[in-house]
């Protein structure tokens, strides 16, 4: 007889924790898989060679927006395949037997997906220290296509859509479970912003990543609009990824909120744009 | 007197067309029940409710004093429950240590240091602990299948659910298995199906031979056993009208129900009555066919 058998404490409930608890601990769990995931690292292993031509090159594939781009990709397929992972190797039923709601799995999965952002954080936070856009009212760069910064707030758009990309493969997942999943999504996100003439004009503050217009300046509060749109539109997709049949209060509520704040941070950054 | 860990009322259960079903009642506590039957008698079927993970279309389940159907007392069940599947689902690529502890944080073991205590425990107790920090990938089907079990093993749960767990498993490992399960349910519930009515023999102190959704025997192996007694017959030649008999491995021919010329009687096993159990309802669907 194995000694472990013989020794087996009643362990129970010095071990268990609450829901909160174990979805924190999940949530560790969850963020060092995403973080460690191949198409996470692939993503700044590419930035990396290329911005090793120079702080030039790093500021140029960041500031028009390429390495979140970069970044963002490889956050949305690898968060896509790490909330698909239960059901793509057939665990669920050995999960609905368990204590921690799928729901609970969801969240857990959201909340690792503070650490894609995090790390866009620290790429802004070397960008904005090198560029150093409080040194002037209006700190403007000679890039092509150019790109003018107004302010530390222009250096957030580019995490933030990192996020949206991370947190719209959680929310895919709800529905889709196949890895082409994300590919099919980026190839039409880029289809729509190639092919189509939609985002042109002031319109254009409707993409994640949006530039200031050369011809006609526009004020810099749009940028704080923008950020806030950008916010919804994360706080949007997480919410959508947790909804349940029936709807739980605190969704309901967030999701109003959530809403608004898009639709009115969406609606405020065109006018303020709009000439 | 307490209340039993399984309680089971006319429980019904369909898909589609397919009756998998058809108004089970039992009840079982402590020890270990064996459930036996062919493919599709719904012995799976039952133990997804009584894992929580199915609910009945009709009837009443009770599982360890509470009702699986109120979403409170569902996750009061499933934190006192182990289940292992048929098909239990792997993540390839996580090592076996990484895939328990994974299950262990869905149990909600959250204190770190213990929870990890305890997944070796389990793996120990599979003999899993040298390989623990293989990848799944690399397991063969066996380890595999003891990964399964180690993760049902999981902070002692009160009621263990157990689907085919010793298929894929070599003589050694099924010692073993029985070993580990026998143990545990001095004090635990455990509900297994499997195949194998040699694991039956050994380890269950009660069985329930299923089909078409229906338990048909409900009693000790033994009992189960004595269902055949008088009709397990020893003979030189095949008889061409028996419906059950096969050549053993000394050139005999064992015959199960009517007696051939110049038959011994022998003692039944548990798998003879299984297949006479099964064969006669079988022939009796075929005759009123």
């Amino acid at each position: 007889m194995n000694a472990a058998l013989v020794a087996a404490p009643a362990r129970d409930a010095k071990i268990r924790g609450g829901t909160v608890r174990s979805v924190l601990a999940l949530t560790r769990v969850e963020s060092r898989r995403l973080i460690t995931h191949p198409a996470m690292v692939a993503g700044p292993g590419i930035l990396a060679l290329l911005g090793a031509r120079g702080p030039g090159a790093f500021h140029f594939l960041f500031l028009v927006g390429i390495g979140y781009l970069f970044v963002g990709i490889g956050a949305f397929l690898a968060s896509n395949l790490c909330a698909t992972r239960n059901r793509r190797d057939r665990t669920e039923e050995l999960y609905a037997s368990l204590p921690l709601r799928q729901v609970d799995r969801t969240a857990a999965h959201l909340l690792s997906q503070i650490w894609p952002l995090a790390a866009s954080l620290v790429i802004a936070g070397i960008l904005a220290a090198s560029t150093r856009p409080w040194a002037g009212a209006s700190a403007r760069m000679g890039i092509e296509p150019r790109t003018i910064v107004h302010g530390l707030p222009d250096f957030l758009q580019g995490p933030l859509a990192v996020a949206f990309f991370s947190m719209a493969g959680a929310m895919l997942a709800r529905w889709f479970t196949t890895a082409i999943a994300v590919p099919v999504a980026v190839a039409g996100f880029i289809a729509v912003n190639v092919v189509t003439d939609l985002l042109s004009g002031p319109l254009r503050w409707l993409g994640l990543v949006a530039t200031y217009s050369q011809t006609a300046p526009e004020p810099a509060t749009v940028m704080a609009w923008h950020l806030a749109y950008s916010l919804g539109g994360i706080l949007l997709l997480g919410l959508v990824a947790l909804a349940r049949r029936p709807l739980p209060r605190g969704v309901a509520i967030f999701g109003t909120i959530a809403v608004s704040l898009t639709v009115m941070a969406g609606t405020m950054q065109v006018l303020a744009a709009s000439p | 007197m307490r209340e039993p860990a399984v309680q089971a009322i006319e429980v019904e259960k369909r898909f589609h067309r397919t009756q998998a079903l058809a108004g089970v009642t039992f009840d079982a506590g402590e020890g270990i029940t064996g459930l036996l039957g062919p493919n599709g008698a719904g012995k799976t079927t039952l133990l997804r409710i009584l894992a929580t993970v199915l609910a009945p279309d009709r009837g009443d389940v009770r599982l360890l004093g509470r009702d699986p159907g109120r979403s409170d007392d569902r996750i009061n069940i499933r934190r006192r429950l182990g289940y292992m599947p048929q098909e239990p689902g792997y993540h390839r690529n996580f090592t076996a240590f990484e895939f328990v502890d994974y299950v262990a944080i869905l149990k909600e073991m959250t204190d770190r240091r213990r929870r990890h205590d305890e997944v070796r425990r389990v793996l120990d107790l599979v003999d899993l602990g040298s390989s623990s920090s293989t990848k799944i990938k690399a397991l063969s089907g066996g380890m595999r299948r003891r990964v399964a079990l180690a993760q049902s093993l999981l902070g002692d749960p009160a009621l263990l659910v157990l689907d085919e767990p010793t298929a894929g498993l070599d003589p050694q490992q099924r010692l073993r298995f029985r070993e580990v399960i026998s143990d545990l349910a001095i004090r635990q519930t455990v509900m297994l199906s499997t195949h194998q009515t040699e694991d039956v023999a050994a380890l269950c102190h009660r069985v329930l031979v299923m089909d078409h959704g229906q338990i048909f025997f409900d009693g000790n192996p033994q009992q189960l056993a004595e269902q055949a007694r008088g009709r397990v017959w020893m003979a030189d030649e095949r008889d061409p009208a028996a419906r059950l008999s096969w050549r053993t491995g000394e050139g005999r021919h064992r015959h199960i129900g009517q007696a051939p010329p110049g038959a011994e009687l022998v003692e039944p096993s548990i798998e003879d009555a299984y297949l006479l159990l099964v064969g006669h309802r079988a022939f009796e669907e075929e005759v009123a066919a």
